[in-house]
């Protein structure tokens, strides 16, 4: 039985390269602007003839919602058991999803709609599903999205690969978690920040997702959210939000910010800059540069703003230089901040997504996984520096991860999401430290 | 009525004849154009009021079976991102024949107006029943059914898919593009930044300019969001190719 083989970068864009190079599904670069990206998509069609001769792979992608080339998991799951077998059952592909902790509602929910640590989980049973037909399985941040007691479902996944005497590599960033990776705690002392509190209040609230009649039926759902305890709470910022993937963290992320419209209840926040304003960078913000480059979204935001683009511009280089100092430790790991002339990694697109955040002032800013895609000393300069700089100006932050060691020193409480009925979900202020 | 489940309607040629049937006027102007010369003929109507009546009347049609089947969350999203996108051509068309009146070709008044009112007409129609069209049928069965083929149309077969199957992702594409736009943007066709816009004088120019740039980053976004996992959509096509050359037991 072969074990996998673990390979670390220092920067995202290292990681992709490795990934287009294992498996040969080279994905065009989103955050170096239009150019770059017709480009690579013209070289890759160019040198893309077939497949060749490269043995047949599984992949999971960087981005694993990329490796779904489907619309539903039913769809992505038949598609890839058929590739052994002509009869694929009904009952069959349940069965698959049930296997990799994914409940059955899941089959027909659109997959642009699941939750990051479900599309992990989605991978691991298209991955099984391709087991007999492939003979190495590529993954890049496997287990980055996902709760620690689902890292069984990479085991799983794992065993079953090296069972078969297939190769599985593994594409992590540097300080990324795996399986079985000692945990080091981090000793050093918390992170100096200003105190700040913030307020959080919430009459339970509900939102409704209609029912989805077309191409395909998917029932209404709908999730009430409530505190555990009255209806506010005080909060000191930084808070970490935590909870089991898919209870919805990212929702009530999209609730904040007004993204998405709650059906009843109230929820309210106030901070020392003010009430309301809630703003969010996405758990894949790459999205958020909306096709642009990142200096070119920026302009175009402040596009009537000269003002707030001046603050904008100065926020950026105070926590680019910040970030920078603080990784100036390890040259490798500035590879992922290149000169402001030519900004064009994953690290500068959330430096600038989040400084263009913070020069509105907002009461609230919530980073949804924002260590997602950085190694851990990036992710940890990166909001280290955006707390420091939001704390100065009476910025609450709320940190959504699933990283809980990784904001240990930064973390000045927490709370976390629990499911206490089928559409309840609780909210719990419980200890930094708490492991829930 | 058929149409209430059309993905049931079964062989697939019966609901792609149903399907084109529906838009049997978009694509020949038949029976419509009839029925307006019918309709010009025998009443007082003028030829362009028949028409309108006529290709109202279509329109309906075509809304109806639409919303009986996608429901009216889904039928008032088709319709929204319609007329956004219909009255930001009619607008933009009326605009440019204004300023550059070469572009009139010497019509009249009337005729231009009437003309971009049929363009706007279209659009409402045309737009929901495309996406309607796309969405109604399967690219995972399509591209199964194209991979068990044999001969000379397989390839191209394939490559038709994959494009069926990127016009349909175009789709998810824009509903996760609405959601990080509302958190941009949250008044949606505003500017969540707009404090030089007191400036007066300068606010038309500002306001064009705005529109202008919103359409040209939808644009992109949607091009760029789209195509992105193109290569790794070819990549799975290709393995369920290389699976059915093989033989699938």
């Amino acid at each position: 039985m072969s074990s996998p083989r673990i390979h670390r970068f220092d920067t995202f864009e290292q990681q992709t390269a490795f990934c287009a190079r294992a498996t040969g599904v080279v994905l065009p670069r989103m955050t170096f602007g239009k150019k770059a990206f017709f480009q690579d998509l013209g070289a890759w069609s160019r040198s893309s003839r077939g497949g060749g001769d490269r043995p047949e792979t599984a992949c999971i992608m960087p981005d694993p919602i990329q490796g779904l080339s489907f619309p539903r998991a039913l769809d992505v799951l038949h598609s890839s058991l058929s590739l052994s077998s002509s009869a694929v059952r009904e009952r069959d592909l349940y069965g698959l999803m049930g296997r990799f902790g994914l409940d059955p509602e899941k089959a027909t929910q659109p997959i642009v709609t699941l939750s990051g640590g479900e599309v992990l989980l989605l991978n691991f049973a298209k991955a099984e599903a391709m087991r007999p037909v492939v003979s190495k399985l590529v993954a890049c941040s496997p287990i980055h999205w996902l709760n620690r007691r689902r890292y069984r479902y990479w085991n799983q996944l794992t065993e079953g690969y090296g069972q078969n005497g297939h190769a599985t590599e593994v594409a992590l960033l540097e300080g990324e978690p795996y399986p079985g990776d000692p945990v080091t705690v981090d000793e050093r002392s918390p992170v100096r920040l200003p105190p700040m509190e913030w307020l959080l209040e919430l009459m339970p609230l509900t939102v409704v997702f209609d029912e989805i009649p077309f191409p395909f039926h998917h029932p209404a759902s709908r999730l009430v959210y409530q505190l555990d305890k009255g209806t506010s709470l005080h909060l000191a910022s930084p808070t970490l939000m935590t909870g089991d993937n898919g209870v919805g963290k990212s929702i009530f992320a999209k609730i904040a910010a007004g993204v998405i419209k709650a059906a009843s209840g109230r929820l309210a926040i106030a901070s020392s800059s003010g009430a309301g304003a809630c703003r969010l960078l996405f758990q894949d913000a790459i999205d958020q540069i909306f096709g642009q480059s990142i200096d070119g979204h920026r302009r175009w935001t402040f596009l009537f703003d000269r003002q707030l683009a001046a603050r904008a511009e100065e926020m950026l280089a105070a926590v680019e230089n910040d970030v920078r100092a603080a990784l100036n430790t390890d040259s490798d790991l500035l590879h992922a901040l290149l000169p402001k002339q030519r900004r064009c990694t994953l690290l500068q697109a959330k430096l600038s997504l989040t400084a263009e955040r913070l020069a509105d002032a907002p009461a609230l800013l919530i980073l949804d996984e924002p260590a997602w895609g950085l190694s851990k000393q990036a992710a940890q300069a990166f909001v280290e520096a955006v707390c420091r700089r939001a704390a100065a100006q009476g910025t609450a932050v709320m940190i959504i991860s699933h990283q809980q060691e990784w904001w240990r020193r930064l973390a000045r409480s927490r709370c976390h999401l629990l499911k206490t009925a089928p559409h309840t979900i609780t909210i719990r202020e419980v200890s930094t430290d708490a492991v829930c | 009525m058929p149409f209430v489940n059309l993905p049931r309607i079964r062989p697939l040629w019966l609901r792609l004849l149903f399907l084109l049937a529906l838009g049997l006027p978009g694509f020949t102007g038949w029976p419509t154009g009839r029925l307006t010369m019918q309709l010009a003929g025998c009443t007082a109507f003028t030829p362009e009021l028949a028409h309108m009546i006529v290709w109202t009347g279509y329109a309906c049609l075509v809304w109806l079976v639409v919303l009986a089947r996608v429901g009216g969350n889904r039928f008032l999203g088709y319709m929204g991102a319609a007329f956004i996108f219909g009255l930001t051509v009619a607008v933009l068309g009326a605009l440019m024949r204004r300023i550059f009146p070469i572009l009139a070709g010497g019509m009249l008044a009337e005729a231009v107006s009437f003309k971009l009112l049929r363009i706007l007409l279209n659009i409402l129609i045309f737009l929901p029943y495309s996406i309607f069209f796309i969405n109604s049928f399967s690219a995972k069965n399509l591209v199964d059914r194209v991979a068990r083929m044999r001969g000379r149309y397989r390839t191209l077969g394939l490559h038709l898919a994959l494009a069926f199957r990127v016009l349909q992702h175009t789709g998810e594409v824009i509903f996760n593009l609405f959601d990080i736009w509302k958190e941009t943007h949250p008044d949606l066709i505003l500017p969540r930044h707009r404090k030089t816009w007191k400036a007066g004088r300068r606010l038309p120019a500002q306001v064009i300019r705005w529109i202008w740039q919103a359409i040209h980053a939808w644009i992109f976004a949607c091009i760029v969001h789209t195509f992105e996992p193109i290569p790794s959509m070819v990549d799975d096509i290709e393995k369920i190719d290389r699976a059915q050359t093989r033989g699938v037991s």
